[in-house]
């Protein structure tokens, strides 16, 4: 998952495309006057895609933060330091991985 | 049958299951739970009930209503669709095991009092923790003795808050606590356990990826929902449950940010997804009773689809982590496809089940005056269960750079069954809502088809995608664990042995070493009679022969006869003693 997708590839053609359409849909609303209003500041225009947005990005940075200061820790942490066996199988899969190149 | 309860029948299966050759133990599954379905179908109608008095108690052991019936028709269905998802492994213990726990599920829904329900629970409790302790995992048994002894805490706390509330009111009958009375806390305690609410959850993410791989299907169904049945029957309208249920929205989502272990994240999400419904009978008005009892309906089908799409994943390739997959679409296309019906129903997208579900719990909190702020979160939360089980898992085990590398074997046409009858159901229910809607405990108006509601939608889950493209380098699943609650149980378990345990168990200990010792000396002492005991004989035979000769005639012999009568006599004396 290191690396990045490709704007091409078909998962981002249809991302770009479902908020072309509903970006759309959205303006359509608007202008017909069938708007529904849920929660506070939604009258606002893409209220939603922005709500979206924000609330992605901090899940994402404030649970990266909360799992390297205080979380997360090395696989066998329980096992008291000698390899586990779920361990031991994912380093022989790096080893695997390794061989193939 | 009409007053048959139906978690007999499940228990008389289990029992012909206990009997039967391999070849027909999943048919004889399959035909108990037909007939469990042919029941709630055609005979079960609202208002039966059948009573017993045992000992001076009147007991209820089936209460039909419309509640009960909708929790009824979901762990029936999930118990369909795992036994066609586990009919490739037909071991006993196991399927004994899930139809036992699906028996108790029903057992508690059906259950009018709460005496009958402390039984249903405690055997819940025992069935599941086999589902967990022989799941073949490295850390299953571990993880299953954990989860029983939390399970053992809470079963503690029900049975005292039922005696306590016997004790109160001079009744057993089930129905709402409350609030502020000590049974009513005590009860809660033991339900909120179940419910996975937050400190009290870590046993859900510690043993549902430890069982095996057919078990996790009904595991991550039955408790979880069991205890939401038992909190929307005794506890809707209780405020507190509110803030607790949004809490747990939220939590879940942190720790699924986290996670690299496939069913570890998808259990930390049914502690979202569970949060939502708790969140729904805090707030207690009919809207949100109903849209706590569809969602968990939705839920237990969805949630299910979602574990056996990863299971058969671990099934085929032996792998559990997404850092040791990725890139596999190619050789198993239908198991994504199924997974991501299960992964678009429980982001609430149009169409698929959860968009018609979980919109009426928020729907609830929109409408009841003081819990816009309960709205506003679940919609977080939302967005959060869109990018974790509908992008980032799919993507990191099924999806990125193509990898021809890690083996993959056959999955069962069983698993394909399964998983195909959880998806059609997700598609029916988002599709017609009515069908799920029209059997809730309320009527309702509600309608989610609007088109301000599916563009909304289609706007929060578009641009959650577009996030996740953009930091895609950033949610690269770690090799690492995550601290949870359960850190505080399985550190204070050596403290424990040292203060607790090893005193309590000292004078048995000595007591055994004194044993242990005394049984090495007298059986040392005849192990080599000859040796052992020939000072003695030299004695007696110089004192009994009349020649020198003749002693040692004598001695030359076996002393059989001196040996097992001496024998005999420290055999007496030591079960003189031990008496």
């Amino acid at each position: 998952m290191r690396h990045r997708l490709h704007w091409s590839t078909p998962f981002v053609v249809t991302v770009l495309g479902a908020i072309v359409i509903s970006t759309v849909a959205d303006v359509i609303l608007i202008v017909t006057g069938r708007q529904e209003h849920y929660i506070w500041g939604d009258e606002l225009v893409d209220y939603w895609p922005l709500f979206g947005a924000f609330w992605y990005v901090v899940i994402i940075v404030s649970s990266k933060w909360l799992g390297h200061i205080l979380l997360q820790r090395h696989e066998d942490f329980y096992e008291g330091g000698s390899l586990s066996a779920d361990a031991q199988a994912t380093e022989h899969s790096h080893e695997e991985e390794h061989a193939h190149g | 049958m009409a007053s048959t309860p139906p978690a007999l029948i499940l228990l008389a299966t289990a029992a012909l299951v206990a009997v039967l050759p391999r070849r027909l133990r999943a048919w004889s599954m399959l035909v108990g739970t037909l007939a469990v379905l042919a029941q709630l179908l055609l005979v079960l109608e609202d208002g039966d009930s059948l009573t017993w008095t045992w000992l001076s108690f009147n007991l209820t052991l089936l209460r039909v209503d419309a509640l009960s019936m909708v929790f009824a028709w979901a762990f029936t269905l999930i118990l369909l669709i795992g036994t066609f998802f586990s009919w490739h492994a037909p071991v006993r213990g196991q399927q004994i095991a899930a139809l036992t726990y699906a028996a108790t599920a029903l057992g508690v829904v059906f259950a009018g009092d709460l005496l009958t329900l402390v039984i249903y629970w405690e055997i819940q409790a025992l069935a599941s923790y086999y589902l967990i302790v022989t799941g073949g995992m490295a850390r299953s048994q571990q993880a299953g003795h954990r989860y029983l002894y939390v399970h053992l805490v809470g079963g503690a706390l029900l049975l005292t808050g039922v005696l306590w509330h016997y004790g109160d009111l001079g009744s057993l009958e089930f129905g709402l606590f409350s609030s502020g009375s000590p049974a009513g806390w005590l009860v809660l305690g033991a339900f909120a356990i179940n419910a996975a609410i937050p400190p009290l959850h870590a046993w859900l993410p510690d043993g549902y990826p430890e069982s095996s791989v057919t078990g996790t299907v009904f595991l991550s169904a039955l408790t979880t929902k069991s205890a939401v049945y038992v909190l929307l029957r005794g506890f809707a309208g209780w405020e507190l449950l509110v803030p607790v249920g949004v809490a747990m929205a939220l939590y879940g989502l942190v720790y699924a940010v986290l996670e690299n272990d496939m069913r570890r994240l998808l259990s930390y999400h049914i502690i979202s997804q569970v949060g939502f419904m708790v969140a729904g009978v805090g707030i207690g008005t009919h809207d949100a009773i109903n849209g706590a009892a569809s969602h968990a309906f939705a839920h237990v089908i969805y949630k299910g689809l979602l574990m056996m799409g990863v299971s058969a994943v671990i099934h085929t390739t032996g792998r559990r982590k997404m850092s040791d997959l990725g890139g596999i679409v190619h050789r198993m296309r239908w198991v994504f496809v199924l997974y991501m019906v299960g992964g678009l129903s429980i982001s609430a997208f149009p169409l698929f089940s959860g968009f018609t579900s979980k919109s009426m719990i928020i729907y609830a909190a929109e409408h009841e005056p003081g819990f816009g702020w309960v709205a506003y979160l679940l919609y977080v939360a939302s967005v959060g269960t869109f990018l974790h089980t509908g992008l980032k898992l799919p993507y990191g085990t099924w999806l990125g750079r193509r990898r021809d590398d890690i083996p993959i074997g056959r999955v069962p046409v069983g698993m394909y069954i399964g998983m195909g009858i959880a998806a059609v159901i997700c598609i029916v229910v988002g599709v017609y809502p009515a069908i799920l809607y029209n059997a809730l405990p309320f009527e309702t108006h509600y309608e989610p088809y609007t088109p301000a509601h599916v563009v909304h939608a289609l706007e929060l889950l578009a641009f959650t995608a577009l996030g996740f493209w953009l930091l895609l380098p950033v949610l690269h699943p770690d090799r690492t664990i995550s601290l949870d609650s359960d850190w505080f149980y399985r550190k204070a378990g050596p403290l424990l042995r040292a203060f607790v345990q090893k005193p309590l168990e000292a004078p048995f200990t000595a007591a055994q070493r004194l044993m242990r010792i005394i049984a090495e000396r007298v059986s040392g002492a005849f192990l080599h009679p000859t040796t052992t005991w020939t000072p003695v004989l030299r004695l007696s035979a110089y004192a009994r022969a009349r020649t020198p000769e003749a002693a040692v005639a004598w001695l030359a012999r076996p002393p059989l006869g001196v040996a097992i009568g001496a024998a005999f006599v420290v055999f007496a004396v030591v079960v003189l003693l031990a008496r």
